[in-house]
């Protein structure tokens, strides 16, 4: 009875089928912040040079909070603040300045840095990072997290990474894929003739939790992501779906069907008998757990259409969260804040929706129509959603502060149920 | 039941015709008809079955989609009464925070009581009439005429108030109750020394101190407003019951003064927070 | 709720009985409700309107009453006129309208087939796999699809069917049966597919 299955674990196998992130949907509201990037000079003798300001730049723009100066405005390109003439970036109407430059070894180069207010005239960063020939990409990232960070005074979310599933046209293949922040260096961790749903990240990014459906049903397996090692949560096999880790990572709430009846449980990652959360015949799935873990937040069509509950996570009485519309499923609670974001569906589109939790109102954030599955950064600042545009389908990465949504497509096959993963240094 | 009407009648008409026909050819095939048409009932009946199962589930379905329509129905009027009794607290707290701002201004609205007008203090009859705030606003007591030289630390009290100097202003209130305790301003005093706590959040002490101008001052004029504020007082302690009755006291003993009509109010808060 | 109770009683022997085949049933019938007889209906409530197409075909057929053929057995599985709607044979897919989990009326007699022809053989299993269309939240589709699988796994055990023999699973969105953004591909994707497993 069970489907023929096609289970490939490649463990560090980077793929073809790098996505791309070019497509802006939406442009920036808010005004930009000017800053140049001014090239990295290489003073390592050997090896080929390595661009890290375009990396820098790129990781930067894309948030849409700036606008860098082109490179070929530039007209002199220090590699340090004492270099500087000031005036001359005041006339171009730069804010900011970062300069750098790299020295060492080839193989474990130093890349010095620092960033500059063109108008206090001084120094705001000044940084020294030891790379290597394998990082060089991990430690631009680096350097735009800190630029980040000096600059709109939330912590950068370049480092970290993506997860997400491709389907190949036809469907013929399902593959589970971790990706930088910016889509690149996709990494196939797990491949299947059968679908894989709902990947999220553990707390320390160090393991992924997912539905696959390889034994014919929905079931939840955890991953370790560097070796590639899985197992089935629950012994024994049961169907569950939508896994969410505990702030601890010590245990997961999943969606269990029992008697085709959909409740939350919690699983304890060491193993031992779920304990049940909610009783109730109607659908309940879509855990989220609050940030200090207390809390579950979860979708149920208790009252006809899906609204957002939240109840004890040690049980108890589940209250309901949210009222706007028919629609309101899949809970993500906005980092640091007291909002969350839901699929909210309206005239039959579907949009990603921004709600606040004290006085319950609703920002839609997309248009849809066919939006679904949003994932907050870890400073939640932005967020990834499987986006339905009728500019087309992938990944959107909405950025919170400048309105900015780009899209994530990959040449071949759909982009879906994304996770953006946590902070991992 | 349409369905169960013609394969009875198709039956019967099936029988009149084998009755008919004595010839034993003709009963063959009046039995082959016979047979046919008892099959073709039992297709229908069969099918009828099918119908009524499919239904059935059908039903449930239906029976369980009414009953989250119905629980929608019922979280969104919960939701409705929750946020109107939060929207009235918190305008009453606003109210009541511009009165305790305008009192402490020395500033003395409408008389609790119309029999006690005469008690105004001169100069704040004006203030009164220009600081008439409509219908619900907290009645505000006002001073008897009292003896000079007697009320300064009453006065100073006041005008601590009046700077939203709460401990000081109970400290000089206390001052002035150990210097004249049976003083003509000693109910005011007393009812304000609860008002300093009460502003203060104090309400355990506020609520002492209410209640001792309720036994310890029958005939004051401050009686209603006091008995208001120990209801209020009892409410914020959590102890809903007390204050219902003390609230109910209110309504009934002085009905028609501003008093009753805020302890109404305050009523129908309680009664849409406890549903 | 008028169940006839006589029915049950019925129902053994109804099975035995003999029914007169009508040579033209076959035909008369038409086509099976296909994916594109009852997929493409829209999501409205005009399930009765194909639903006449799929059940009632039998009956017009049987009103022709066949005077010469000989009687042939009610085989399960097969329609009043013969077809094969239900077993491995059978109409294999259950559409469902948007939202939903009701089964059309439509269905009723390829239910009771599938559910006779797994009375009659009781060593055979059926996955029911429940699906849903694109629009929605994929987990909150997945639960959607795993009540509509438990649908047919309720009127399946009603028709004869045993527990034993039903396994309901659900996809949700995630294997559709057509691809694209429309009510025509959604309206195929809400269903129910009956995979008989063979052992």
């Amino acid at each position: 009875m069970i489907r023929a299955l096609c289970l490939a674990l490649l463990a560090v196998l980077p793929m073809a089928a790098s996505a791309q992130l070019d497509v802006v949907i939406t442009r920036s509201t808010q005004r930009a912040i000017p800053i140049a990037v001014v090239p990295f000079e290489w003073r390592v003798t050997l090896g080929l040079p390595y661009d890290f300001a375009e990396i820098v730049e790129a990781d930067l723009e894309r948030t849409g909070q700036f606008a860098p100066m082109g490179r070929e405005t530039m007209i002199t390109r220090p590699t340090r603040f004492s270099e500087m003439r000031l005036t001359n970036w005041r006339i171009m109407d730069v804010e900011a300045v970062l300069v750098g430059h790299v020295s060492g070894s080839e193989a474990n180069p130093t890349v010095e840095f620092e960033l500059v207010d063109v108008y206090a005239g001084e120094s705001l960063l000044v940084y020294r990072l030891q790379s290597s020939r394998d990082a060089f990409r991990a430690t631009a990232h680096r350097i735009a997290d800190l630029v980040y960070e000096q600059l709109t005074g939330a912590r950068g979310m370049f480092s970290t990474r993506l997860a997400y599933v491709q389907v190949t046209p036809g469907r013929e293949e399902f593959r589970l894929i971790v990706a930088d922040a910016d889509g690149q260096n996709p990494i196939v961790v797990l491949r299947s003739t059968d679908p894989i749903m709902s990947p999220s990240w553990s707390p320390d990014g160090a393991w992924l939790a997912y539905v696959s459906f390889e034994a014919g049903h929905a079931e939840v397996f955890v991953q370790e992501v560097a070796t590639g090692q899985r197992r089935p949560l629950s012994p024994d096999r049961t169907s569950a779906s939508a896994p969410a880790w505990s702030p601890d990572g010590r245990s997961l709430a999943v969606a269990r069907n029992v008697n085709a009846n959909s409740d939350i449980y919690i699983y304890s990652i060491d193993g031992g008998s779920p304990q049940r959360l909610t009783r109730h015949s109607a659908v309940e799935t879509e855990p989220e757990f609050s940030a200090d873990g207390n809390r579950v937040y979860f979708t149920s069509d208790r009252g006809i259409g899906p609204q957002v509950y939240v109840v004890p996570a040690r049980g108890g009485r589940a209250q309901r969260v949210s009222f706007t519309g028919s629609y309101n499923a899949r809970p993500r609670l906005q980092p640091d804040r007291n909002q969350m974001a839901i699929v909210h569906q309206q005239e039959g589109r579907f949009r990603i929706g921004l709600m606040d939790l004290r006085d319950e109102s609703l920002r839609l954030l997309t248009d849809g129509p066919l939006d679904e599955s949003p994932s907050f950064a870890p400073n939640g600042r932005a967020l990834i959603f499987g986006a339905g545009t009728t500019a087309g389908r992938g990944l959107g990465v909405y950025f919170i502060d400048s309105g900015v949504m780009r899209l994530l497509r990959a040449p071949k096959g759909i982009l879906r149920e994304p996770a953006w993963g946590p902070y991992e240094n | 039941m349409k369905r169960t009407d013609w394969p009875v009648m198709a039956v019967a008409l099936a029988l009149a015709v084998a009755l008919a026909s004595p010839a034993d050819a003709q009963r063959r095939r009046d039995r082959d008809v016979l047979e046919e048409l008892e099959t073709r009932v039992g297709v229908l009946e069969q099918q009828i079955r099918a119908d009524n199962v499919v239904a059935l589930i059908n039903a449930q379905d239906e029976l369980r989609r009414e009953i989250q329509a119905l629980r929608d129905a019922v979280e969104r009027l919960d939701e409705d009464l929750r946020r109107n009794a939060e929207l009235r607290r918190s305008q009453f707290a606003a109210l009541e925070e511009r009165l305790a701002a305008m009192e402490a201004r020395g500033f003395t609205p409408a008389p609790a009581s119309p029999q006690d007008a005469t008690g105004q203090a001169p100069g704040d009859a004006a203030d009164a009439a220009d600081g008439a705030v409509p219908g619900d606003q907290p009645p505000e007591p006002e001073e008897p005429a009292i003896a000079a030289g007697s009320q300064e630390n009453y006065e100073q009290a006041r005008e601590l108030l009046g700077q939203a100097q709460y401990q000081a202003a109970g400290a000089e209130f206390l001052r002035y109750l150990e210097a004249n305790p049976g003083g003509g301003l000693a109910a005011n005093a007393r009812y304000w020394l609860g008002e300093t706590f009460y502003v203060q959040g104090q309400y355990q002490e506020a609520g002492a101190e209410f209640a001792r101008v309720v036994s310890d001052y029958p005939d004051s004029n401050k009686l209603a407003d006091a008995l208001l504020k120990l209801g209020y007082t009892q409410d914020e302690l959590g102890d809903t019951e007390t204050a219902t009755a003390t609230l109910e006291r209110v309504r009934q003993d002085f009905a028609g003064a501003d008093a009753a009509n805020l302890a109404t109010i305050r009523l129908a808060q309680i009664e849409a927070r406890s549903r | 709720m008028n169940f006839p109770r006589n029915t049950r009683v019925c129902l053994p022997i109804l099975l035995s009985v003999v029914l007169a085949a009508c040579e033209t049933s076959g035909t008369a019938a038409g086509p099976e409700p296909g994916p594109d007889q009852a997929g493409t209906g829209t999501a409205t409530a005009d399930g009765g309107a194909t639903a006449a197409g799929a059940g009632s075909g039998a009956i017009a057929s049987g009103t022709v009453i066949n005077r010469e053929g000989p009687p042939v057995a009610i085989e399960p599985g097969r329609s009043a006129s013969g077809d094969w709607i239900g077993g491995p044979q059978g109409t294999l897919v259950i559409y469902f309208d948007y939202d939903r989990s009701s089964i059309r009326e439509e269905y009723s007699q390829i239910l009771q087939a599938h559910g006779a022809w797994l009375a009659a053989n009781q060593g055979q299993t059926v996955r029911l796999e429940g699906h849903a269309d694109e629009r929605g939240t994929p987990e909150y589709n997945l639960a959607l699809g795993s009540r509509r699988a438990n649908a047919v796994n309720q009127a399946l055990t009603a028709l004869g069917a045993a527990g034993a023999q039903l396994n309901a699973v659900s996809f949700g969105e995630e294997r559709p049966a057509a691809e694209g953004a429309d009510e025509i591909a959604w309206s195929q994707n809400r269903r129910v597919e009956l995979v008989y497993e063979t052992n």
